[in-house]
C-alpha cells in the first residue's frame, strides 16, 4: 500500500524558507489532479509522474526509480503515453540505450513531474511498442544467462522482459555483447558487471543512505560502468542493501551465492535481534535452515534498509550450536544428558550451594527474549531472591542501572526513529549510531541531508556517515556545553533549535560518570522548559544497544540494591555471553541457558540449549519501546527446546509453581506486568507528567563527573554477539573492514556454506 | 621465450606457443604462477587463473608486468578499433608510475589561478571548478591526469574523490595514462576523413616509426591518437599538436610538423595551406570590393 | 492503573481479560513491576471475577466451526491438535528484490511451527521432512475479513499482523538541482 504524504518521511522546512522560486514545482502546498488510464487521481504537487501513476494503480514498470531514492531517470524504461502533453525528453545519457526512438514521443515518467489536467495513457498499443522496444536495447548488452544468475526469480529485468519485452532479438553483433570487469566490493557483494543496465540504485544508495561516497559510474555513453575506480571495497555496515536495490544479477550476495532459489524458500516475517533497532526482516529457510535474511519495510523503524550484520550473521546460526543438554562431569568435562537428568542435576546444584534469597543470581544476556525473561524473573522472584542482574561491561550490569527503569522515558528512545526526521540538533554523548543501531544512523544521515539538521557529539570521535561538531570526550565536556561555556556554530544552532534531541549512548550507564552524565542532561532539560520535552516531543533519548535490554528494565529485570552486593552462589546465565568471568565467584554453580558454545556455556556447569531468535516466536522490545513479534522459521537444532519452556520446566523442578503452561497465558502474564509488551507494533510513548517525573528522579542525583574520558561500547561492528561471532561471513567481514587483513577469501565463504 | 625482470623480485616469461596463444610465467619468491591466455584476452580470465593465494601479492606486480610485456590484455571494456587513451582503462590499478602514493600538489603559480578559478563559483559550489582544475592538474602532470591529480583536485574542492574520478572518466580530454612529450590527435570523422585523413593518419604513424594509434613513440617525444571532430572541418584535413590545430593538410606538410616538433620547434598553427583561416581557397566570391564606411549611403546630414 | 483498550490492529482473538483470571493465583508481590523492593506499586490489573479461568474460545455468533459441521467426533485428538494451533492473518510484504507489487493485496494464514519434531533432514537425501502436517500449508484470501472468518470456522488460534503502510514523499527529479545556500552536504552524482 502506498500513500504519497506532502510531509511524512521527508524534513522539507528549509525547503520553503531557501528554495529559489523559479522552478514551477516549488511549492508544494496544493494538490493537482490528473488522469491515468481514464482514472482520476490527485496527488501532492511536486509528485513524479510515476508515483501518480502508482496511486492511480497503474504501476509502471520501473529499473532506475526507486521510492527511497533520489531520481536518476536514466534508463528510460517507465514510459507512459502523455494523451495531451508532446514533451521532448530531457538530455540524459542514454548509456545501453543508444539511441532513442521514442524518446520524441515519451518521457520518462519517473523524472517528469505530474501536472494538473495531465492525462496520461499506460496502457495503450503504443506505450507496449515502445517498451517492448526499450527493453530489446536493455537487452542488447545484457547476458543471457539466467539459468546461472543468482537473481533468477526475483529479477525486475526477468519479470518485465516476460511481461512486456518482445520473443526475439535483432541483436547480431559480430563484436558480441559489452563486457565489463567485476569489482571487489567485499565479502558481502557479488558482482557480475556483464548483467548490469547502469539504473545506478546502487550508486545514489552508497551516497545517500550509507554515506559512503565511493560509489559511481567511470567512463561514458556504452562503456559507463558502475564501480570505485580505485581497488577498494565498499566499507559500509549497510552494503548489503545494494544486493536488494540492484533490479538485475549484477550485484547480488556473495554469501548466498548458488545457494537457493527464491521459490524453494520458505518466507517467515519476523525480528531482527542482533541490535536493538528491531529491524523488520524476513527469514527465508529452506528444510531446517535459514538460508538468507531480507528487510521487510517499515517505515516506522527501518524502513527498507537492514544492516549487514542482521543480514549475513545467519551463518552463525548453523555453527557452535548447543543441541543437546550438558552436565560437567567430575573430570570437568561436558556430558551429553538428557533433559529430566540436566534438570535434576541444577537442582541439585540448587540445594548444594545452599543458595538461597539473593544468592540466587539470573543473568539477562544479549539475545533474550521477553518471554523467558519473564518466566525467568517469575522463577527467581519466587526463590526469594531479587538479584537480576544483566551481563553489561565491567559487572556495571551486577548493579541497579543509573537511570532505573521505574519509568519507561528514562531508558528509551523517546522521540522515535522517524522523529528523527523532525529533529533539527541532535546532540550525542557518549554513542556511534553507526555501529550501535546502524539502521537508525542512516535516518540521521537522511535527515541531515534533507534539512539543516546539525549534529554535535561528545565522547570519542568516531566515523558516522555525517558532519559534527565535537565538542569534548568526557562528562566535564557535557558540562561545558550544557553550561552554555561551548562556543561555535553547533551551540549556537542548538540554542535556536525548535525539536532539539539528545542521544545518550547505552554505554553512558556502564561509565563511571553514568549517573553524573544522567543528572547534568535531566537537570538541563529541566532548566530548558519546554524546549526538549514538552507535549508534542520528546527530545531525551537513550539509545540501546542490545535487543533484550528495553524488555529486560520493562519487566523490572534489575537487581536491588541489597541483591547487588550479594555474593551469589547459584548463577543462572539466559544467554549472557558477554558477561565477565570475573563476577563469578569460583564455588558457585553456573547454569547456561543459550544457543551458542560461547563465553557463557563455557562458565557453567549445566548448558541447557535454547532457540535462537529463528527458531522461536517470542516478543522483542526495541530501543523505542515498540514491542514486535518474532517468529519461528525454523525449528531448534537437536533437543533445543524454547527459552521460556525451559525454564518453566526448571520451576517444575525445583518446585516452584509458575502459573502459565501455553504462551499465551505467558503473554497474558506480560499484559499483567506491562500492557505495551503485548501491543505489537504500537509505540506508546510516556505521558508527559510521567517523563517530567523521571527527569526529576534523575536530576535528584548528585553526583561530580570525574572526567574520565567516555568509551564506545563496540570496536567491532560486525561481532558483536554469539551468532555474529560463530558467523563466517562476518568473520570475513572483520578482515575486510575492521582489521584489514589483505583479501577476504570470498571464495572460503562459499565452501564453509556449502 | 622472452622474459622480463619486472619491479622487486617478479620476473615474468613469456611463452609463445602458437601463432597468438601466449602463456604466461610469473615468479614471485617461491611462488610460480602459471597462466595461459589469448593475446587480447579479459585480465579477469587471467585472473581467474590465478590462484587465489598469489593474487594479492601479485596484484600490482602482474599488472606492470603485462604492462611491460607490451601485450595488449584489455583490463576493461572491448576495446573496438583505435581506442581513446581515455577509454582504455575506466578502472585504476596502482602501477610505479601511476598510484596514490606519488605526490602531487600545484606548484605557486598554478594555485593563484587554481584559486582565481574557484573563486568564479559561489563557495558552496566550488565544486563546478573541477573540470578546469583537472585540466591545470593534467598540464602540470605532464599532459596526463594520475590518480594523484584526481585525488589532489578532490581535496582543493573538497569533494569525494569519487565524484572527481567520474569527471575525469568522463571526458575523454583527460588523459589517464602518460603521454609523449607532443600529444598528436588526428581527426578522422566524416569530413576529414574525405578529406584524406586517412592518408593523413598513415603518414603520421609511418613517420613516427611505424607505431600504432594510441601507442608512443620509443624516444617518447609523441603519442599519437585517432580522435573524433575537432570543428574544424572547414580546414579539414586536420590534427592537433598539444593545444594547436594544423590544418589544410598534406602528408607532406604533417611530416614538416612532426620533424619540427622532433627538433624542439614549434610551427606556426592554422592552415597549412598559402590560405587565410578557413577563406575560399579559389579566391573570394563575396566581399570582393571595398566594403562601405560609415555614413556613406545616408542622407547628407548625417555624413 | 487501568487497562488501556487492546491496540486495535494487533491482538489475539482470545479476549486478554483471561490475564486478570490468572493473576488472581499469584501472590502480590510478585506482580509488582520495577524493583521488588523499590518504590513503584503493584499494578495488578482489575480483577474481573464473574470470567471462568478455563479458557473458552470465543466465536461470533453465526459462526460454526468445522468440526462441528464435519460430523466428525468431536472430541477427536485430531481435532483437538487442530484447535489451538496459533494462526497469522498477515498481507506478506513485497519483496524488496523486486519492484514488482502484484499479489500484494492477498491476505494470508500461516500456522506458527511447531516445536520439537516438526522438521527434519532426512539423513539419507537430506530432504526436509515434518510430523507437522500443517506448516506447509499457507492459505490465501482476498481480504482480512475473510481470512479471519476461515480462522474463527476451524477453531483457530488467531492473530492479525497489520500492514505497514510505506510513506513516500513526492519526489522530483528537479530535486537534484535545488539551490542550497549552505554547504553542500552531498555530492549529486546525476
Amino acid at each position: 500500500m502506498l500513500r504519497i504524504v506532502a510531509s511524512a518521511s521527508r524534513p522539507t522546512r528549509l525547503a520553503v524558507a531557501n528554495r529559489r522560486n523559479i522552478a514551477s514545482t516549488s511549492a508544494r502546498q496544493a494538490d493537482i489532479t490528473l488522469t491515468v488510464d481514464g482514472k482520476e487521481v490527485t496527488v501532492p504537487q511536486g509528485s513524479a509522474l510515476i508515483q501518480a501513476c502508482e496511486a492511480a494503480g497503474s504501476p509502471i514498470p520501473r529499473f532506475c526509480y526507486h521510492d527511497r531514492l533520489a531520481i536518476a531517470g536514466n534508463c528510460r524504461w517507465h514510459v507512459p503515453r502523455r494523451g495531451t502533453t508532446l514533451t521532448k525528453t530531457r538530455c540524459v545519457m542514454a548509456r545501453s540505450l543508444p539511441f532513442l526512438v521514442s524518446s520524441f514521443f515519451y518521457s520518462s515518467s519517473s523524472a517528469a513531474p505530474a501536472m494538473n489536467g495531465q492525462v496520461v495513457f499506460t496502457n495503450t498499443p503504443l506505450v507496449h511498442e515502445a517498451r517492448e522496444g526499450v527493453m530489446e536495447f536493455l537487452l542488447a548488452n545484457h547476458p543471457l544467462d539466467c539459468p546461472i544468475c543468482d537473481q533468477g526469480g526475483e529479477c525486475d529485468l526477468q519479470d518485465q522482459s516476460i511481461r512486456y519485452g518482445s520473443d526475439r532479438t535483432r541483436f547480431h553483433e559480430i563484436t558480441g555483447k559489452r563486457a565489463v570487469s567485476n569489482k571487489d566490493l567485499g565479502p558481502i557483494v557479488k558482482t557480475s558487471m556483464n548483467r548490469c543496465i547502469q539504473c545506478t540504485r546502487c550508486v545514489r544508495f552508497a551516497n545517500e543512505v550509507a554515506g559512503v561516497e565511493d560509489l559511481g559510474t567511470t567512463g561514458r555513453g556504452n562503456d559507463l560502468q558502475i564501480g570505485m575506480y580505485v581497488e577498494k571495497m565498499m566499507d559500509s555496515e549497510l552494503s548489503g542493501n545494494v544486493i536488494d536495490l540492484c533490479p538485475v544479477g549484477a550485484l547480488t550476495s556473495k554469501p548466498y551465492a548458488f545457494q537457493a532459489r527464491p521459490w524453494e524458500l520458505k518466507n517467515t516475517e519476523s525480528i531482527d535481534v542482533l541490535d536493538a533497532v528491531g529491524s523488520n526482516i524476513r527469514v527465508d529457510s529452506r528444510g531446517v535452515q535459514v538460508m538468507r535474511i531480507q528487510p521487510r519495510t517499515n517505515d516506522n523503524v527501518n524502513e527498507e534498509w537492514i544492516s549487514d550484520k542482521t543480514r549475513y550473521a545467519y551463518d552463525g546460526l548453523r555453527t557452535q550450536r548447543l543441541t543437546t543438554p550438558l552436565v560437567k562431569g567430575p573430570d570437568n568435562r561436558f556430558v551429553a544428558a538428557s533433559w529430566p537428568d540436566a534438570l535434576s542435576a541444577i537442582a541439585d546444584g540448587l540445594k548444594r550451594t545452599g543458595a538461597s534469597g539473593n544468592e540466587i543470581k539470573a543473568v539477562a544476556g544479549h539475545l533474550a527474549d521477553t518471554e523467558s525473561l519473564v518466566v525467568l524473573k517469575d522463577l527467581v522472584n519466587r526463590l526469594g531472591s531479587d538479584n537480576l542482574a544483566s551481563d553489561l561491561a565491567d559487572k556495571s550490569g551486577d548493579a541497579p542501572p543509573v537511570h532505573g527503569v521505574d519509568i519507561k522515558s528514562n531508558y528509551s528512545f523517546n522521540s522515535s526513529i522517524p522523529g528523527l526526521e523532525s529533529a533539527d540538533a541532535i546532540l550525542l554523548v557518549g554513542t556511534n549510531p553507526r555501529h550501535e543501531a546502524a539502521v537508525l544512523n542512516s535516518r540521521i544521515r537522511k535527515s541531515w541531508l534533507h534539512s539543516e539538521l546539525v549534529v554535535g557529539m561528545v565522547g570519542p570521535r568516531a566515523d558516522t556517515t555525517y558532519a559534527y561538531e565535537h565538542l569534548g570526550e568526557d562528562a566535564k565536556a557535557l558540562q561545558k556545553f550544557l553550561g552554555g561555556k561551548t562556543n561555535g556554530d553547533f551551540a549556537e544552532r542548538w540554542a535556536k533549535a525548535e525539536r532539539p534531541m539528545i542521544i545518550v549512548g547505552s554505554a553512558i550507564g556502564e561509565h563511571v560518570d553514568g549517573e553524573a552524565v544522567f543528572s547534568m542532561l535531566a537537570q538541563y532539560i529541566q532548566s530548558a522548559g519546554t524546549r526538549l520535552v514538552r507535549d508534542d516531543w520528546n527530545g531525551f533519548n537513550v539509545l540501546q544497544r542490545v535487543a533484550s535490554r528495553p524488555a529486560a528494565y520493562e519487566i523490572g529485570f534489575v537487581p536491588s540494591r541489597a541483591a547487588a552486593s550479594t555474593t551469589p552462589k547459584f548463577i543462572y546465565l539466559l544467554n549472557a555471553d558477554e558477561i565477565d568471568p570475573a563476577s563469578i565467584p569460583a564455588d558457585a554453580f553456573v547454569v547456561y541457558q543459550g544457543h551458542h558454545g560461547d563465553r557463557g556455556a563455557a562458565l557453567a556447569d549445566v548448558c541447557l540449549p535454547g532457540a535462537a531468535y529463528t527458531e522461536k516466536g517470542a516478543t522483542w522490545v526495541n530501543t523505542e519501546g515498540r514491542s514486535q513479534l518474532g517468529r519461528a522459521a525454523v525449528p531448534p537444532p537437536g533437543a533445543a527446546r524454547d527459552d521460556w519452556k525451559i525454564v518453566r520446566a526448571l520451576a517444575e523442578v525445583v518446585g516452584v509453581d509458575l502459573p502459565y503452561d501455553d504462551v499465551v497465558s505467558v503473554r497474558d502474564r506480560m499484559w499483567a506486568i506491562s500492557p505495551s509488551l503485548v501491543r505489537w507494533d504500537a509505540l506508546e510513548e510516556t505521558s508527559l507528567p510521567v517523563a517530567k517525573a523521571g527527569l526529576a528522579s534523575l536530576a535528584g542525583k548528585k553526583k561530580a563527573a570525574t572526567g574520565q574520558k567516555l568509551e564506545l561500547p563496540i570496536t567491532n561492528f560486525y561481532q558483536t554477539d554469539v551468532v555474529s561471532r560463530a558467523s563466517v561471513t562476518m568473520a570475513q567481514c572483520t578482515r575486510a573492514f575492521v582489521t584489514r587483513e589483505s583479501e577476504p577469501l570470498a571464495k572460503g565463504a562459499v565452501e564453509m556454506h556449502a | 621465450m622472452t622474459s622480463k625482470s619486472v619491479q622487486n623480485g617478479f620476473h615474468i616469461f613469456q611463452f609463445v606457443n602458437a601463432e597468438s596463444l601466449q602463456s604466461y610465467r610469473l615468479q614471485a619468491d617461491h611462488n610460480d604462477i602459471e597462466t595461459t591466455c589469448l593475446h587480447g584476452s579479459w585480465l579477469s580470465d587471467v585472473w581467474k587463473n590465478t590462484a587465489t593465494t598469489a593474487r594479492s601479492t601479485l596484484s600490482s606486480a602482474f599488472n606492470y608486468a603485462i604492462q611491460a610485456l607490451g601485450c595488449t590484455i584489455h583490463c576493461e571494456g572491448l576495446i573496438y578499433g583505435s581506442p581513446s587513451r581515455s577509454l582504455m582503462t575506466l578502472q585504476h590499478r596502482d602501477t610505479p608510475y601511476n598510484n596514490p602514493q606519488i605526490e602531487f600538489k600545484f606548484n605557486p603559480e598554478n594555485l593563484t589561478r587554481a584559486k582565481e578559478i574557484i573563486s568564479h563559483y559561489p563557495t558552496q559550489y566550488k565544486k563546478a571548478a573541477v573540470i578546469p582544475l583537472l585540466d591545470l592538474g593534467q598540464r602540470q602532470n605532464k599532459g596526463w591526469t594520475s590518480i594523484s591529480v584526481m585525488n589532489y583536485v578532490a581535496e582543493l574542492l573538497e569533494m569525494p574523490p569519487m565524484r572527481v574520478y567520474e569527471v575525469a572518466t568522463f571526458y575523454t580530454m583527460f588523459n589517464r595514462e602518460p603521454i609523449g612529450t607532443n600529444f598528436v590527435q588526428v581527426c578522422t570523422t566524416t569530413p576529414c576523413m574525405l578529406r584524406g585523413s586517412t592518408d593523413i593518419l598513415n603518414t603520421t604513424l609511418s613517420h613516427l616509426g611505424g607505431i600504432k594509434p594510441g601507442e608512443t613513440t620509443k624516444d617518447g617525444k609523441f603519442t599519437v591518437i585517432e580522435v573524433e571532430c575537432q570543428g574544424a572541418c572547414s580546414n579539414a584535413p586536420m590534427l592537433v599538436v598539444n593545444d594547436d590545430f594544423y590544418e589544410d593538410l598534406t602528408p607532406e606538410s604533417t611530416k614538416k610538423i612532426l620533424d619540427a616538433f622532433s627538433r624542439g620547434e614549434k610551427p606556426k598553427p592554422g592552415p597549412q595551406s598559402s590560405r587565410q583561416t578557413s577563406e575560399n581557397s579559389a579566391g573570394l566570391t563575396a566581399l570582393t570590393s571595398k566594403p562601405y564606411g560609415p555614413g556613406e549611403h545616408c542622407s547628407p546630414e548625417f555624413q | 492503573m487501568c487497562l488501556a483498550k487492546p491496540s486495535h490492529h494487533l491482538m489475539l482473538s482470545r479476549s486478554y481479560q483471561p490475564a486478570a483470571t490468572i493473576t488472581r493465583r499469584i501472590a502480590p508481590s510478585f506482580i509488582s513491576r520495577g524493583l521488588a523492593s523499590e518504590s513503584i506499586p503493584s499494578s495488578s490489573p482489575p480483577v474481573d471475577a464473574t470470567k471462568s479461568s478455563d479458557v473458552v474460545p470465543s466465536l461470533s455468533p453465526g459462526v460454526f466451526t468445522a468440526e462441528v459441521v464435519s460430523g466428525a467426533p468431536f472430541r477427536l485428538v485430531l481435532a483437538a491438535q487442530l484447535r489451538h494451533r496459533v494462526v497469522r492473518v498477515y498481507q506478506p510484504t513485497r519483496n524488496t528484490m523486486q519492484s514488482g507489487g502484484a499479489k500484494g493485496e492477498r491476505w494470508r494464514i500461516d500456522f506458527d511451527i511447531l516445536q520439537g519434531g516438526a522438521r527434519w533432514e532426512n539423513p539419507l537425501m537430506g530432504y526436509a521432512s515434518s510430523a507437522d502436517y500443517m506448516q506447509g500449508t499457507r492459505m490465501t484470501f482476498k481480504s482480512q475479513e475473510d481470512a479471519i472468518h476461515f480462522a474463527k470456522k476451524q477453531g483457530w488460534d488467531y492473530y492479525v499482523q497489520a500492514p505497514t503502510v510505506k510513506k513516500i514523499p513526492p519526489k522530483n527529479y528537479s530535486e537534484n538541482y535545488i539551490y542550497r545556500p549552505n554547504k553542500l552536504r552531498i555530492m549529486k552524482t546525476k
